[in-house]
C-alpha cells in the first residue's frame, strides 16, 4: 500500500440512526414529517457533506501503522451555527446529527477499503485507536494532526484542547497484525466506560465449532440483531412475546428474566436459555446455536395426479440430454423445491426447508408488518436466495447443471409471491385487501436469481389477497375444473382457504384460521418434527404418548393437538363452551393449557363456518357434499373422526375425506408437464368466484356458533 | 389572562412559530404589557419542559417549541427594554475544553431561556480563560458547564480552580451536567449544582438565584 493516500468516501447515512440521535423515535406521531424534513435537509446541503479520508502509512515497531483522518469540510459547521442563530434549533440539531452519521459511516467505508488492502499483504487491522478512548490520551490527536495535515496541506486547525476544526473530523490509527485478533471489529467499545448512545457490543455466535462475531448497538433487540445477521431463530409470533419459541442459549448472560418470560422456560433443558425477543443488547454475549432439527423431516408427500397431454415430446430430445424442470411451492412455513424430468415425468428429488422468512413471523400478517416497519428487501432476498440455493443443491446432487433447466414454476400464497417479486404487500393487510393483477407472470430466471443460467420462470396467478396461487395450483393438481360433483377443497395451513366446486360453479374463501395447527400460539406447540407428540392414548388418569422418532417428548404437533382437544372434551376437562379449569400435563412440563383450547376453538370455527357459508352461497347442505379434499402437510396426519368430533370438519363428511397433501407443489409439477396448463389455469381463475368472509354477517354468526364443542 | 395570551401559550406548545409571532403582535395591539406576553411565552415553555421531563414529548418537540418561543421573544424585545423588564438572571453556558458535544448543552440553554434567564452560549471546547473573560464581560451570575466524556469531565474541576485563583468563585454559581456526571462528582469538584436533565436544570437554576 502507498504511504499516503486520499479517498473520496461518498455520502452514506442511516436516516433512522440520525433521527434516533435527536430523540425522534418511530412511535412519535410526527416521525414521518421529521423524516421528510431530514431528507429535504440532505438534498439542500448535499454538496457540503462529502467526506474525505486521508491516510499516512508508517512503520512503527516494525509493523505498518495506519494513521487516518476523515473529515467533512467547514461549511457544515457554519450552516449548523447559522441554524441556531436563526432559532432553527431542530434543523440545526438534525444537520449536526446527520453530519456526525455521515462521518461515522465514512470511517466504516474506509475500514473496509483498508481491510482489503491489508489482506493483499496478509495482514489484519487492529480495532481502531482513537484519542479519547481510555488508553489513548487526547494529545494523540495532535500527533495524528501533525502526521497527516501537513502532508496533504489541509485547511484544518487544532485547538489547545486538541479539538479539530472543521469539527466534523475524526483522527485515529490502526495497528496491523499477522493474526486476526480483532475478529474484524473496527470500533471496539469494550474498554470505554462512557454510556454513549453509539455504544456497540460484541456477540460471539458459536455454531459447529466456529465462532462468528457480530456487533450490535446498545439498546437493540436481541432477536432483531440475530435475524439481521442471518442467525436463524424460530420466532412464530415475530418478537411480540406471545409464543415463547425464540429460545437461545447464552452462557453467563447475567440478564434478569422477566416473570412472563420465565413461564416459557420451565424445563431442565432451559438452563442458560433466554427468549431473544425479551432482551436488549447491553452487554457482550456468547451465544450457542445448536444444529436445528427443524430442517429435517418435513412432510413431502402429495397425491399423484395425471397429465392429460405431455408438454415435452420425448422424441424431440436425445436421451442423455433430457431437460429438467423445477417446481417450487413457497409456503408460509415451508419451502419445497422439486426436480422433475420433463420427458419421463419422473419427480427425481424433492427438497424442503423451513421458509427462512419464518424468523420474521409465523403468519403472513407478521411478515407484511415487518415490511411496513422496515421498508427493506430483506424478506424478498431471503426467499430468492433460498430457492436458488436449494435448486443448486438439487441439480448438483443429481448431476445436472444450470443449463439443463428448461423452466421453473413457482406457486405460493399471494403474500409469498408479492414478497418474491418485491411488490409492496401492505395493501394485502388492509381492507378491502386489493391485489394488483399481474395475471400469470412469466419472467426470466435472471430477474429473480443472481447466479443462474437463463430459463423461463412462471408464477402461478392468484384469485385474491387470501386465495393465492397455491390454491390455484392445488385446484389444478386435483383437476378440479373437470369435476361434476360437489367438492369441498380446504387447505389448513396458517391461513385456511376453502373452495367449493359444484357442477357449474367454483367459489373460494379464506379464513384467518391462525397458526394453531402449526404449533404456534400453543403453549407446548411445535411442528411435526422429532420429539413432537403425535399420538396419545389414555387408560383412566394415565396418558400413553408416542412421539415422532420415539424420543423424549418436546412438544405437541398440530394433528395430535386435535386428538388431545377431543380427548380433553371426552374426559370432561373441557366443557362445551371450551372452558378448561386448569392445564393437564402428559409428561413433566408438556401439557395442554386453557389458552390453547381457545386457540383451537378460533381456528376450527373459522374453517367450519367458512365451509358453511360457501355451501349456503351455493344453496347446498353438508349432506350434498360428495368429496371433502384436505390439502396441506398438516392434513396428511389428521384423524378424521377426531377432527369431526371437535368440529373442524362436518360429521357428514367423515367418510368422504380425501387427503391430497401438498397439492400446491403437485400443481406446480403438473404445470411443468402439462401441454395445455396455461389454458386450464386461466379457466380456473375466470371461473373461481371469491366470497369475502371478513365482512360477511352470515359468517360471523356461524363462526360464533362453530366455536362450541357440542357433538 | 386574555384569550390571545392563552392562545400564545397553546400555539407555542405546538411549535407554531408564525402564529406565535403574529399573536404576539396582536397582544401588543390589545395593549397587553410586554411582561404579560413574556409570562405567556415562558408559561407555555414551562409546560413543554414538564412534559419533556415526564417523557410525554421528546427533544424535537422541545426544539420546535423553543423556536416559537424565541420568535415571540424577538417581537417583544424592544418593549421589554422600554418597560425595563429584566431577565431573572444572566448565565453562561458552554461545553468544556476538549469536548465537542453540544446537543445536551443546547437543550439546557433553551430550557434556561424558557425559564426566563438571559443565556450567553459560549459554544463547545471552551477553556477556563474564555469562561472567566465572559463572566467579567457579561457580569453573569451562573455558569453552566457540560462534559460528555470521562476524559473531559476533569476539565470542569480545572475551570472551578481557575475561578478560585482569580478570586471570583464566590461571584458566580456553578452548575454542571452531562452523561458521565453525577451528584457525587459535582460535590467533589466543588460545583454548586448538578442536574440530570435539561428541564430539572432550569428549575434548579431558578432556586440557585432565588
Amino acid at each position: 500500500m502507498n504511504n499516503t493516500l486520499k479517498f473520496n468516501l461518498g455520502i452514506k447515512y442511516n436516516l433512522e440512526t440520525v433521527l434516533e440521535v435527536v430523540d425522534c423515535h418511530k412511535d412519535n406521531p410526527n416521525y414521518l414529517s421529521y423524516k421528510e424534513q431530514l431528507i429535504a435537509l440532505i438534498k439542500r446541503y448535499e454538496e457540503f457533506l462529502e467526506p474525505k479520508g486521508y491516510i499516512v502509512n508508517e512503520i512503527v515497531n516494525n509493523k505498518p501503522r495506519i494513521h487516518c483522518l476523515v473529515t467533512i469540510g467547514g461549511e457544515v459547521d457554519e450552516s449548523i451555527n447559522k441554524c441556531f442563530k436563526d432559532f432553527e434549533y431542530f434543523e440545526g440539531m438534525l444537520l449536526n446529527a446527520l453530519a456526525d452519521n455521515i462521518l461515522y459511516e465514512a470511517t466504516n467505508a474506509l475500514y473496509k477499503i483498508l481491510s482489503l488492502e491489508m489482506e493483499k499483504e496478509d495482514l489484519y487491522l487492529s480495532s481502531r485507536y482513537e484519542p479519547g478512548n481510555p488508553e489513548i490520551p487526547m494529545s494523540m490527536q495532535k500527533e495524528l494532526y501533525d502526521k497527516i495535515v501537513p502532508k496533504f496541506d489541509l485547511d484544518m486547525i487544532i485547538s489547545e484542547g486538541f479539538m479539530l476544526s472543521p469539527s466534523k473530523s475524526l483522527a485515529y490509527y490502526y495497528e496491523t497484525t499477522e493474526q486476526d485478533c480483532a475478529y474484524g471489529v473496527d470500533h471496539d467499545c469494550s474498554a470505554c466506560e462512557s454510556q454513549c448512545m453509539h455504544r456497540m457490543y460484541i456477540l460471539k455466535i458459536h455454531k459447529d465449532n466456529t465462532i462468528k462475531v457480530i456487533q450490535a448497538k446498545q439498546g437493540e433487540n436481541l432477536l432483531e440483531v440475530l435475524r439481521r445477521h442471518d442467525v436463524f431463530v424460530n420466532s412464530p409470533c415475530s418478537g411480540k412475546r406471545l409464543c415463547g419459541k425464540c429460545k437461545v442459549k447464552v452462557k453467563n448472560h447475567g440478564y434478569k428474566l422477566e416473570e412472563t418470560e420465565k413461564k416459557y422456560l420451565i424445563s431442565e433443558e432451559d438452563k442458560d436459555i433466554i427468549l431473544a425477543c425479551y432482551h436488549i443488547i447491553d452487554r457482550d454475549l456468547n451465544i450457542y446455536i445448536s444444529n436445528d432439527k427443524v430442517y429435517h423431516k418435513i412432510e413431502t408427500g402429495y397425491k399423484a395426479f395425471e397429465v392429460k397431454s405431455a408438454k415435452y415430446d420425448s422424441e424431440a430430445y436425445v436421451k442423455e440430454n433430457y431437460p429438467i424442470g423445477i417446481g417450487v411451492d413457497i409456503g408460509t412455513t415451508t419451502l419445497a423445491v422439486s426436480l422433475v424430468n420433463l420427458v419421463t415425468h419422473q419427480v427425481i428429488d424433492i427438497k424442503k426447508m423451513i421458509n427462512p422468512q419464518k424468523a420474521y413471523g409465523a403468519d403472513v400478517i407478521s411478515r407484511i408488518t415487518y415490511v411496513g416497519e422496515n421498508d427493506d428487501r430483506k424478506l424478498c432476498m431471503l426467499i430468492r436466495e433460498a430457492i436458488e440455493s436449494m435448486t443448486m443443491q438439487l441439480i448438483t446432487e443429481n448431476n445436472y447443471n444450470w443449463h439443463h433447466i428448461e423452466e421453473m414454476v413457482i406457486s405460493g400464497n399471494t403474500t409469498m409471491i408479492y414478497l418474491l417479486l418485491d411488490i409492496d404487500p401492505k395493501a394485502l393487510a388492509i381492507a378491502p385487501f386489493t391485489t394488483i393483477d399481474i395475471g400469470m407472470k412469466v419472467c426470466d430466471s435472471k430477474e429473480l436469481f443472481s447466479e443462474v443460467d437463463s430459463f423461463k420462470v412462471t408464477i402461478m396467478p392468484w384469485i385474491s389477497a387470501y386465495v393465492g396461487g397455491d390454491i390455484v395450483s392445488g385446484l389444478f393438481a386435483t383437476h378440479m375444473i373437470d369435476k361434476k360433483e360437489n367438492i369441498v377443497f380446504i387447505d389448513i395451513g396458517t391461513n385456511g382457504e376453502i373452495v367449493l366446486k359444484t357442477k357449474d360453479r367454483m367459489i373460494s374463501a379464506a379464513t384467518a384460521a391462525g397458526p394453531a395447527f402449526e404449533g404456534a400460539n400453543i403453549t407446548c406447540g411445535m411442528g411435526s418434527i422429532e420429539g413432537a407428540i403425535c399420538e396419545i392414548k389414555t387408560n383412566g388418569n394415565e396418558y400413553d404418548i408416542e412421539t415422532i422418532g420415539n424420543t423424549e417428548p418436546v412438544g405437541i404437533c398440530g394433528s395430535a393437538l386435535i386428538d388431545i382437544v377431543a380427548l380433553m372434551h371426552k374426559q370432561g376437562f373441557v366443557d362445551d363452551m371450551g372452558y378448561m379449569k386448569e392445564p393437564v400435563m402428559f409428561h413433566e412440563n408438556i401439557g395442554i393449557y386453557p389458552a390453547d383450547i381457545r386457540q383451537v376453538q378460533l381456528a376450527k370455527a373459522a374453517i367450519y363456518a367458512g365451509v358453511e357459508v360457501l355451501l349456503d352461497v351455493a344453496k347446498l347442505t353438508f349432506e350434498d357434499i360428495d368429496a371433502f379434499y384436505i390439502a396441506g402437510g398438516f392434513g396428511s396426519h389428521l384423524d378424521v373422526k377426531n377432527s369431526a368430533y371437535i368440529g373442524l370438519i362436518p360429521t357428514e363428511v367423515i367418510d368422504k375425506v380425501v387427503v391430497v397433501g401438498n397439492s400446491s407443489l403437485a400443481g406446480s409439477i403438473r404445470y411443468l408437464l402439462e401441454k395445455e396448463g396455461d389454458t386450464e389455469i386461466k379457466a380456473i381463475r375466470t371461473q373461481c368466484e371469491y366470497e369475502e368472509l371478513s365482512t360477511s354477517m352470515k359468517f360471523n354468526m356461524l363462526y360464533v356458533d362453530a366455536m362450541l364443542f357440542n357433538t | 389572562m386574555s384569550e390571545t395570551l392563552e392562545q400564545i401559550g397553546e400555539l407555542l406548545q405546538k411549535g407554531n412559530m408564525p402564529e406565535v409571532v403574529r399573536l404576539c403582535g396582536v397582544a401588543i395591539e390589545e395593549e397587553s404589557s410586554a411582561s404579560e406576553i413574556l409570562d405567556a411565552l415562558l408559561g407555555g415553555m414551562s409546560i413543554i419542559g414538564g412534559k419533556f421531563k415526564r417523557n410525554e414529548v421528546f427533544v424535537p418537540e422541545v426544539l420546535i417549541a423553543a423556536r416559537a418561543m424565541n420568535g415571540g421573544l424577538e417581537v417583544i424585545k424592544p418593549l421589554l427594554l422600554e418597560e425595563g423588564v429584566e431577565s431573572i438572571g444572566k448565565m453562561l453556558i458552554g461545553t468544556v475544553k476538549g469536548d465537542l458535544h453540544d446537543i445536551g448543552k443546547n437543550l439546557v440553554g433553551m430550557m434556561m431561556t424558557g425559564a426566563g434567564f438571559e443565556v450567553i452560549d459560549l459554544g463547545v471546547d471552551v477553556s477556563a480563560e474564555k469562561f472567566i473573560e465572559a463572566i467579567e464581560e457579561h457580569n453573569a451570575e451562573i455558569i453552566c458547564m457540560s462534559a460528555l466524556l470521562t476524559t473531559t469531565m476533569v476539565n470542569m474541576k480545572g475551570i472551578i480552580e481557575a475561578l478560585e485563583e482569580k478570586g471570583i468563585r464566590n461571584n458566580v454559581k456553578v452548575m454542571i451536567g452531562g452523561a458521565p456526571i453525577t451528584d457525587q462528582f459535582a460535590k467533589e469538584i466543588g460545583a454548586d449544582m448538578y442536574a440530570p436533565d435539561a428541564a430539572t436544570a432550569a428549575e434548579e437554576a431558578k432556586k440557585l438565584i432565588a
